[in-house]
């Protein structure tokens, strides 16, 4: 699993790039920090080349919304996969989270 | 086809013990015969011994009458010894005495009387008439008396003594014997002799009296050999002569027994006894050759028996050879099938095949109606069908109806064969099949045995158009199609009681869980038990197909790295079972959630263990176990999250587990034998 960041106009987007399994979720634990950090900005999370989310997975998204949430930035997904919609779905995140369609 | 060697060694036993017995018989009578001839021998001589003494006895009984007149003369001549004419009255008074006397002497020695020369003898003796008698002086130049032995002897005598027998050439012509007395004068001197003669046939007619046998007979023999009295002709072969000495006169008797005699009456009970035993003998080799000409005529029958049986036994051969053989475990993966068969006779009417192509497993089994040899060959027939039919088919009622059309062509007893053949497709356990009136299999399911219901049709070799329908069966994995033939359900123990449905149920019930093989060995096993001592009487088929496709098992240690094995995995399970792809991402989302669960909480921090994940396709789903023996843990006691509390006040843990319960069908957790096992089950069908 790949993270790539890229900043732009106060906008940060975050590429997704692999299966968001529980071993990924833990090793990107320091590669979502920078997210973290600047959890006052717009946070898009691009969904688009993730076709496989886990609840680990779940969490990190969880705990970036958390701290936007805290930070009182904003956190979007975009271009899920109806894989991991149907994920999104079934643990009713689907209206928890703000989705770009 | 040559004859046994051993074909007539029971005949030859028989014979030989005939034979053996008769010997027997022979040696024995021979030695008994020898020993009553022995016997017979011994009381014979002592038979011979006391005839001779009694003889003997009465020989002295005779002549003793002679000395005791004699004897008596001896006083009379010595008190008239002074007058010469007086013994001339004496020689005739002796004479008188004993008609047994011939003639009597009083012999004086040389010169006695002077007045009457050298010699003096006065004789009585009687006429050839023996009516009268002469008297006169014989003594003389021409009768030299002195110089007779007779006289000498008498002269030397003490007493009286018998001369040796002796021809008498002057007086009666005759064998003579002589009784001879000396006498005294006063002075003691021996001066004279009297004698009486006697015919040795006085004796003679003593010894002719004399009959022990028939043609035995005594002769006297005279001490200087002269034979004295005789057979009027010597007998013919081997005698056995007895003799006895006479006291006191020089003679010996002889007793003569022929052999022919002696053994005579041995002789006539011996040839009656070996008359009777060789009757008997001939009568025992007369039904000894009887019975044996039936053991000849039996040993016939037998070797032609024998050849028979051995055809038979090559033919049972060929058929055996007909029927599947090798390792059928390995056969092909999720199969495990076995095959039985027991003919009641040498070659059986029944048949089962099966072989595996194209994925597919085709397989028959079938009962021809009757038995033995036309029922061996109807079946070879149809199994070489199935062979042929089957290699360019795999449609079971396109096999049958062609399988029907073949035999019901040509077959003029009609002869018919009920048969079921199934076509099962190993990667999913679907059975299709035909059933041509027979039997309707057993199907193992979960444990439990119950006949498959099914719709027969038409029995091959009756209708050559007649159609057949096929019908459909799922197998799970475990499940067992157990077929077999009416050798089954009918065999028959000595209560003449069937076996039956029930019990074959039962016995099927009983055995589920058992390898194929097994499972016909214990089905096998009971039936033998059932039927005990009464003879098979119908041929035992049975065919035992278990759908046990390999489970796919997916084996981790407690490291979260390993799971990405999981999803190559999964995917060759779906392919493998042709599954629908838009499941796999549910599917596999779930897994991952279950085995990341044991992974980061079954085991201690240091301590490794390993889970296992098993898959499975069990009736319409996809059976999902995961095994580990972490620490008891049942995941779906955890507090269900609830969804609708604001996330902010959620705890962060138990999404995966809702994500299990939601993706799967249903979730069980067991513990056993010190394992955490959870099984998961997801329907095959896409909602």
């Amino acid at each position: 699993m790949n993270i790539n960041i890229t900043e732009e106009s106060n906008t940060i987007t975050a590429v997704f790039d692999g299966r968001l399994d529980t071993l990924a979720a833990q090793q990107i634990s320091e590669t979502i920090e920078p997210l973290l950090q600047h959890a006052d900005q717009n946070i898009v999370l691009d969904c688009e080349k993730m076709p496989f989310i886990s609840s680990s997975g779940l969490r990190i998204f969880l705990k970036i919304r958390k701290e936007v949430a805290a930070k009182g930035g904003k956190m979007y997904l975009k271009n899920i996969c109806p894989d991991v919609r149907q994920v999104f779905k079934m643990t009713k995140l689907e209206d928890i989270f703000e989705i770009l369609d | 086809m040559s004859n046994s060697p051993n074909k007539y060694s029971l005949a030859n036993k028989e014979l030989l013990k005939i034979v053996c017995a008769i010997s027997a018989l022979i040696i024995v009578s021979l030695i008994y015969y020898f020993h009553i001839r022995k016997e017979s021998l011994y009381i014979a001589g002592k038979r011979a011994e006391s005839t001779l003494k009694n003889t003997e006895m009465t020989i002295h009984i005779r002549t003793g009458k002679i000395e005791t007149i004699v004897n008596s003369m001896q006083p009379m001549v010595e008190y008239a010894l002074d007058d010469p004419e007086a013994m001339f009255d004496v020689a005739r008074h002796t004479v008188e005495s004993s008609s047994r006397i011939l003639g009597a002497g009083i012999a004086f020695k040389e010169n006695f009387y002077p007045e009457k020369g050298r010699w003096f003898e006065t004789y009585a003796g009687r006429l050839r008439d023996c009516d009268s008698l002469i008297v006169t002086q014989i003594g003389g130049p021409n009768h030299d008396y002195l110089q007779m032995d007779w006289f000498q002897k008498g002269m030397a005598a003490e007493k009286g003594i018998w001369s040796n027998p002796y021809y008498d050439n002057a007086g009666s012509k005759t064998f003579m014997m002589t009784y001879i007395v000396p006498f005294r004068n006063e002075a003691g001197e021996v001066v004279g002799v009297i004698g009486a003669d006697i015919a040795i046939d006085t004796l003679v007619n003593i010894i002719r009296g004399t009959k022990l046998y028939p043609n035995s007979f005594c002769s006297l023999v005279a001490g200087d050999g002269t034979v004295l009295a005789s057979a009027p002709s010597m007998p013919k072969g081997k005698c056995h002569v007895y003799t006895e000495t006479i006291d006191g006169k020089n003679m010996t008797l002889t007793l003569t027994i022929p052999d022919s005699d002696m053994y005579k009456r041995l002789r006539q009970s011996s040839a009656f006894f070996a008359f009777l035993a060789m009757t008997g003998i001939l009568v025992v080799l007369f039904i000894a050759y009887r019975s044996l000409q039936n053991l000849w005529k039996l040993n016939e029958v037998r070797a032609k028996e024998q050849r028979i049986e051995d055809e038979l036994f090559i033919a049972r051969g060929i058929q055996q050879s007909l029927l599947p053989s090798g390792p059928s475990q390995g056969l092909a993966d999720g199969l495990d099938i076995s095959g039985l068969q027991i003919s009641a006779k040498y070659v059986g009417g029944d048949l089962y095949d099966y072989f595996v192509r194209d994925g597919k497993l085709l397989f028959c089994i079938g009962d021809v109606s009757g038995k033995g040899v036309p029922a061996a060959l109807l079946m070879a027939i149809a199994h070489s069908l199935f062979r042929t039919l089957s290699t360019h088919s795999d449609q079971p009622e396109r096999i049958m109806k062609a399988l029907n059309s073949s035999i019901s062509d040509n077959n003029p007893d009609i002869m018919f064969i009920t048969m079921f053949l199934g076509v099962m497709e190993l990667s999913s356990g679907k059975v299709v099949y035909c059933n041509a009136g027979h039997n309707p299999p057993i199907l193992i399911k979960d444990g439990q045995a119950k006949f498959l219901d099914t719709e027969p049709s038409l029995l091959l070799g009756v209708e050559p158009n007649a159609e057949y329908v096929a019908h459909e069966l799922r197998l799970s994995p475990g499940d067992t199609l157990l077929l077999y033939t009416d050798g089954l359900t009918e065999a028959e123990n000595t209560q003449n009681e069937l076996f039956g449905e029930t019990r074959a149920l039962e016995t099927a019930t009983a055995v589920s869980a058992m390898t194929a093989q097994e499972q016909l060995t214990k089905m096998r096993e009971a039936v033998q038990q059932f039927v005990n001592q009464a003879e098979q009487s119908d041929d035992l088929t049975m065919l035992s197909i278990r759908y046990l496709p390999a489970e796919d098992t997916l084996t981790l240690t407690d490291n979260i790295q390993e799971l990405d094995q999981l999803e190559p995995f999964l995917e060759s399970f779906f392919d493998r079972n042709n599954l629908d792809m838009a499941l796999l991402p549910s599917v596999n989302l779930a897994l991952e959630e279950a085995l990341a669960n044991v992974i980061m909480y079954a085991y201690p921090e240091n301590a490794q263990g390993e889970v296992t994940l098993s898959a499975q396709i069990k009736d319409d789903d996809i059976l999902m176990v995961i095994q580990d023996r972490g620490i008891p843990f049942n995941p779906l006691q955890q507090q269900e999250i609830d969804l609708d509390v604001p996330l902010e006040e959620r705890q962060i843990g138990g999404l995966g587990i809702h994500l299990i319960k939601e993706i799967m069908d249903k979730v069980e957790y067991t513990r056993e034998d010190g394992k955490n096992v959870l099984k998961m089950w997801k329907s095959i069908w896409t909602c």
